[in-house]
């Protein structure tokens, strides 16, 4: 886990991170707090590789890597619009770490339903959650997740109505009425990790035929920071595994020097896109494993209330990051992280099977 | 009353009404006496202004549609009824929604009067609205066009023009005696959105002077079926998206899909269309002497479950989802004193009105367990007057006149919202309204135009208005908004010369001025939701037009063509625009905080509408009338997209958005005077519109690469018979063409037809 160990180092050398795990209070409502600080990679100190290299398709931007000059070459994201909704998601997401993710104190009840209402602000996060489907899992041609019935039947691919919104609803309102409160915030800040990183990848690919869903791809990772910095997801990659928030933001100008490339309405070089939507994938899922590992790290040192705040966590991330395991081939190690967290007790996790099982798939971003 | 009904229903078809003799219309519209009238002057024709006695000409662009055209064309709504009108264009959000586009503006850019009193107030929104829908088409007699900048005479708001709706009044009969009592009932039916519906009105006759019309509707309507899906012109089957999206465009969802999933050509009927409607109304009009006539009158519309078809669902959400108008009252009542009261003064009007909009709407994601409520009410106190002198001789042939007015209109805002969790036991969340409550806005102005012919054949036109607007708004801590008060003060002007060049070609050249003052929706609009934090600039400044246009009018014996050329300049256009977050208002931490923010801004260059558009109407033997019309427009101004500090600000140029496409219409009337049948056939039709603003390419209601072209023929047939029988027969897009205006929610009806009976006692 050469990511987790570096983390600590590379936000002291970066010095413009957080609290170190936690997240920067702010008011929650609107108030006083100008927001959470981004979390950056310099570049004049990029992260360490660990001997990693980039595959030598991927998008590096101003370097000789045999993509043709483009928009991105200048290292910094430029929007397809000047307005970006989902950014106002992150900063929803922002909001609701202030008040439900601390894992040693338990959210009240009117915190959870605080929470509940920034979440479901129109047009806010829930109105895209219970619309997400995951591109990763392949259905027959046609299969909308939108009817009746339909989010039932396929599970994986309509992740967002059938899985994540269930989660993060039922989670909210037991939280409301007093249930399992530290279990219960815990299970948010998973499930909404897991929606920004599909989220990605979803727009990353509809990008094809609307431009500005390139904007949004950038931004469910990003929120809307600037080069090499971040908040949301962004904010949590670069806490943990700061080379593969590197690799990640080379992933979003490669989906963005794509849509430069090929910038007819509908989009035509799909394996320009693919070649740059996986590379932005890739990262992102080496990113939510570093995650998880991270949190499973915190389990292990945590304990009674603190310990189920994470081992809710866990159990939500896992599911996500088992199944890019799974795509990966690596059906074995899938099943040991799924047996490792998927216990009733929170002691019971096994973390060093766990963490076994994530360092055996994810190797470099 | 025969000559006066027949010189009245000539004033109808020719445009400018003398108020006064409007009321003269008789019981209804459409009367047999209208109809003779109308027979007589043609049908369908461009309008104009030449009175009785010559005085009043058409001076600008202008086109009417006549109650008679109404009764056979059955429109779903007044602005439906603008279809065939030249430089008018009809976009539909929702089903029970419709803005018209005159000469590519539309929404706050457009003014529109009902009966002198204007509807615009101070929370008219941004882009296309629905306002002009909750005038009922069945009690109006007249619709006309004013195109092009129009603020000389009818205030703020006027940029792209002015819609004009004259209502149906009762016949004040100068021989009558006692009590004389008249009914009529309408039923209407309509296959594609299976409606029905129907009206009841009584005329009461009081003696000589005094008469009344009274009246109520209702409808039903349903789903709406299309002619099927309007597909993407590009083509995205190739992306890899599997997803409904790429099979059509995400709006509008069909009923057919959940049963149908994998076969698009059997998607016909509409979600997220239908609602349901009510109407009352009441005119009074008392003469006072023959020339002069008080008037009172009140009309209510009253719409029910109207969804936003766009967010019926939204697009990619959950079929469940609906933003539906659960309801939409408008009230106005007015009383007013019309009519020439001395010599010299002529078409005095003076309008003391009332008017209350109500609007409730309801986002419900049951899925989700959550339901947003957001009520808007404003109310509208107004007075206009407004009179014209006698023309006065000046020689042989010179001779000038005079009109002038004054109007002002207050509103008074009351806004709430709330956000409910439906499956805890908790009160609602109250939130800011789209609007502040307690916000006053006014708007006022004088006007005057000279109108002179120096010499034989030749008029020379100008004018100009002062007005003046107010704006107080309270300040709201909770959402950071800060208090408004400011005034606007705006001078425009107008100047057009007219030369009739032989006794049937006259030329005009006008230019007109335009102004809009931002409204309340410009100013308070200030929140952070969707795409970022918005907030208003207490720095706005009215956006102004200047319209140029070139007219010819050839009037025939047999032939009537008008053809008009305009260009129209859009100065300090109010527009949305990137900024910094350190051009946030002090004291608004969520503004700072956002990665994105905006401002609406007035526009640095000018945007530019040029185009061309007119009509033909040649009155052939046999009782055959055919008529046409073609429109074009192309719009082009600033991208205010990027942010003031990026090198590219102000730069580029780009469409603007949702400008129409070239289209037309042609239709083609038998009728026989003697039986009272008719029947005949219209068509309508538009290009592929593929020239897209940036913001048309990410709008669901248009389909990848632009809006199709389309086609739409329909049959008409029915029979008059004096003022006790009418039926009229639509059989609508008979060749059941998949069909959607540029801009649109909905897909236009599919094959149908349309059906309405009268009966009078």
């Amino acid at each position: 886990m050469r990511f987790v160990a570096s983390s600590i180092l590379a936000i002291a050398l970066l010095g413009c991170g957080d609290d170190g795990g936690g997240t920067p209070v702010a008011d929650g409502g609107g108030g006083t707090d100008a927001g959470p600080p981004e979390l950056c990679t310099p570049d004049t100190f990029p992260p360490d590789p660990g001997g990693c290299t980039p595959a030598a398709t991927d998008y590096t931007p101003g370097a000789d890597d045999g993509w043709d000059p483009c928009l991105s070459d200048d290292g910094r994201y430029h929007q397809v619009e000047p307005t970006i909704s989902s950014i106002a998601r992150v900063m929803a997401f922002e909001e609701i770490a202030a008040l439900l993710f601390t894992p040693d104190a338990d959210p009240s009840p009117d915190t959870f339903l605080m929470a509940r209402t920034i979440y479901q602000e129109d047009e806010g996060l829930d109105s895209r959650v219970v619309r997400r489907y995951d591109p990763h899992f392949e259905v027959p041609e046609g299969t909308d997740c939108t009817m009746d019935g339909v989010p039932e039947a396929n599970p994986g691919y309509c992740t967002g109505p059938a899985r994540l919104q269930p989660i993060l609803l039922d989670a909210l309102t037991a939280g409301f009425e007093g249930t399992d409160p530290r279990a219960n915030a815990g299970r948010v800040e998973a499930a909404l990790l897991w929606f920004f990183a599909i989220s990605t990848h979803k727009e990353s690919l509809t990008c094809t035929t609307k431009a500005k869903d390139c904007d949004s791809s950038y931004a469910y990772y990003s929120g809307g920071g600037a080069a090499r910095c971040g908040i949301g997801l962004a904010r949590y990659v670069a806490e943990v595994d700061p080379h593969a928030h590197d690799r990640a933001w080379d992933g979003i100008l490669a989906v963005r020097c794509w849509r430069d490339l090929d910038s007819a309405e509908v989009a035509s070089d799909l394996d320009m896109r693919d070649r740059a939507r996986d590379q932005y994938d890739r990262a992102v899922q080496d990113g939510l494993a570093a995650v998880l590992a991270d949190r499973l790290g915190r389990l292990r040192a945590a304990s009674g209330d603190a310990q189920r705040y994470w081992w809710a966590f866990a159990q939500v991330l896992a599911v996500p990051v088992g199944e890019e395991m799974e795509r990966r081939g690596s059906t074995t190690e899938a099943a040991a992280l799924e047996a490792a967290v998927d216990v009733t007790d929170p002691a019971e996790v096994d973390v060093d099977a766990a963490l076994a099982a994530i360092d055996a798939v994810y190797d470099c971003p | 009353m025969l000559r006066a009904a027949v010189v009245c229903a000539s004033f109808a078809w020719l445009g400018a009404v003398p108020p006064a003799r409007a009321e003269d219309e008789g019981f209804g519209a459409g009367t047999a006496a209208e109809a003779a009238a109308e027979d007589e002057a043609g049908y369908g024709a461009t309008a104009r202004v030449p009175a009785e006695d010559g005085e009043d000409r058409e001076d600008r662009a202008s086109s009417a549609v006549t109650r008679r055209e109404l009764e056979e064309r059955l429109p779903r709504s007044a602005p439906d009824a603008l279809r065939y009108e030249p430089g008018v264009y009809v976009q539909q959000t929702a089903h029970g929604q419709a803005s018209p586009y005159v000469r590519g503006m539309t929404g706050q850019q457009v003014v529109h009067v009902f009966d002198g009193v204007r509807m615009n107030n101070g929370i008219y929104r941004q882009g296309p609205n629905q306002y002009f829908f909750t005038v009922d088409s069945r009690t109006v007699r007249r619709l006309e066009v004013v195109r092009g900048s129009a603020s000389t005479r009818f205030g703020s708001d006027a940029l792209g023009g002015a819609i004009l709706a004259e209502p149906v009044g009762p016949f004040v009969d100068p021989e009558g005696r006692g009590l004389a009592l008249h009914g009529r009932l309408f039923a209407h039916r309509a296959s594609a959105d299976e409606t029905w519906g129907g009206r009841a009105e009584v005329e009461a006759r009081l003696g000589r002077r005094t008469a009344l019309l009274a009246g109520a509707g209702y409808r039903d309507v349903g789903l709406l079926e299309s002619g099927g899906i309007v597909r993407h012109r590009d083509d995205p089957s190739a992306s890899g998206e599997a997803t409904r999206g790429t099979v059509a465009p995400w709006v509008p969802r069909f009923v057919e899909e959940a049963d149908y999933p994998g076969d698009p050509d059997r998607w016909r009927t509409q979600l997220g269309t239908g609602f349901r409607e009510a109407t009352f109304d009441g005119r009074l009009v008392h003469a006072l002497s023959d020339d002069l006539r008080i008037v009172t009158a009140a009309y209510g519309y009253r719409q029910l479950d109207a969804p936003r078809t766009d967010h019926c669902p939204a697009p990619e959400s959950p079929v469940s989802e609906c933003l539906r108008v659960e309801e939409q009252f408008r009230t106005l009542a007015y009383a007013a004193i019309r009519g020439d009261v001395a010599e010299g003064i002529r078409d005095l009007d003076v309008t003391v009105s009332y008017q209350q909009h109500h609007e409730l709407r309801r986002r419900d994601r049951s899925r989700s367990f959550v339901r947003f409520d957001w009520t808007d009410d404003v109310h509208t106190l107004g007075l206009s007057a407004r009179a014209s002198s006698k023309r006065i001789g000046l020689g042989e042939a010179a001779w000038w006149r005079l009109r002038g007015g004054l109007d002002a209109y207050g509103d008074l805002v009351r806004s709430e919202a709330t956000q409910r969790f439906t499956n805890v036991d908790r009160p609602p969340t109250e939130m800011r309204g789209q609007y502040l409550g307690g916000s006053r806005y006014g708007q006022g102005g004088v006007w005057l135009e000279a109108e002179i012919q120096p010499v034989r054949d030749l008029v020379v036109r100008s004018g100009g208005r002062a007005s003046l607007v107010a704006v107080d708004t309270p300040a709201d801590m909770e959402s950071g908004t800060r208090a408004i008060d400011r005034t606007f003060a705006a001078a425009v002007g107008r100047a057009g010369v007219e030369w009739r060049a032989t006794g049937e070609l006259s030329l005009l050249a006008n230019l007109d001025q335009g102004f809009r003052a931002p409204n309340l929706d410009d100013l308070t609009s200030r929140q952070q939701t969707g795409p970022g934090f918005q907030f208003e600039n207490p720095d706005l400044e009215p956006e102004r037009t200047t319209t140029f246009e070139l007219g010819g009018i050839v009037d025939l014996e047999w032939l009537r063509v008008d053809a008009w050329t305009y260009a129209t300049l859009l100065e300090s256009g109010i527009v949305r625009a990137v900024r910094e977050a350190t051009d946030c208002p002090p004291d608004t931490p969520q503004c700072d905080s956002s990665r994105n923010q905006f401002q609406l801004v007035n526009a640095r260059g000018t945007a530019v509408i040029v185009g061309a558009e007119g009509g033909a109407t040649a009155y052939l033997p046999g009782g055959f009338t055919v008529r046409g019309t073609l429109s074009w427009a192309w719009g082009e101004g600033p991208n205010t997209g990027a942010r003031p500090t990026d090198p590219s600000y102000g730069r580029e140029r780009v469409p603007l958005s949702r400008v129409p496409p070239l289209n037309g219409t042609l239709e083609g009337r038998f009728r026989d005077l003697g039986s009272g049948l008719y029947a005949g056939a219209a068509l309508r039709w538009a290009l592929a519109q593929t020239r897209l603003a940036p913001s048309d390419r990410s709008d669901a209601r248009i389909p990848l690469g632009g809006t199709p072209g389309y086609a739409v023929v329909d049959l008409r047939a029915g029979i008059r018979r004096s003022d006790r029988l009418r039926i009229a027969l639509v059989l609508e897009n008979l060749f059941d063409a998949a069909w959607r205006a540029h801009g649109s929610s909905v897909n236009g009806p599919g094959r149908g037809f349309l059906l309405e009976a009268m009966v009078g006692f």
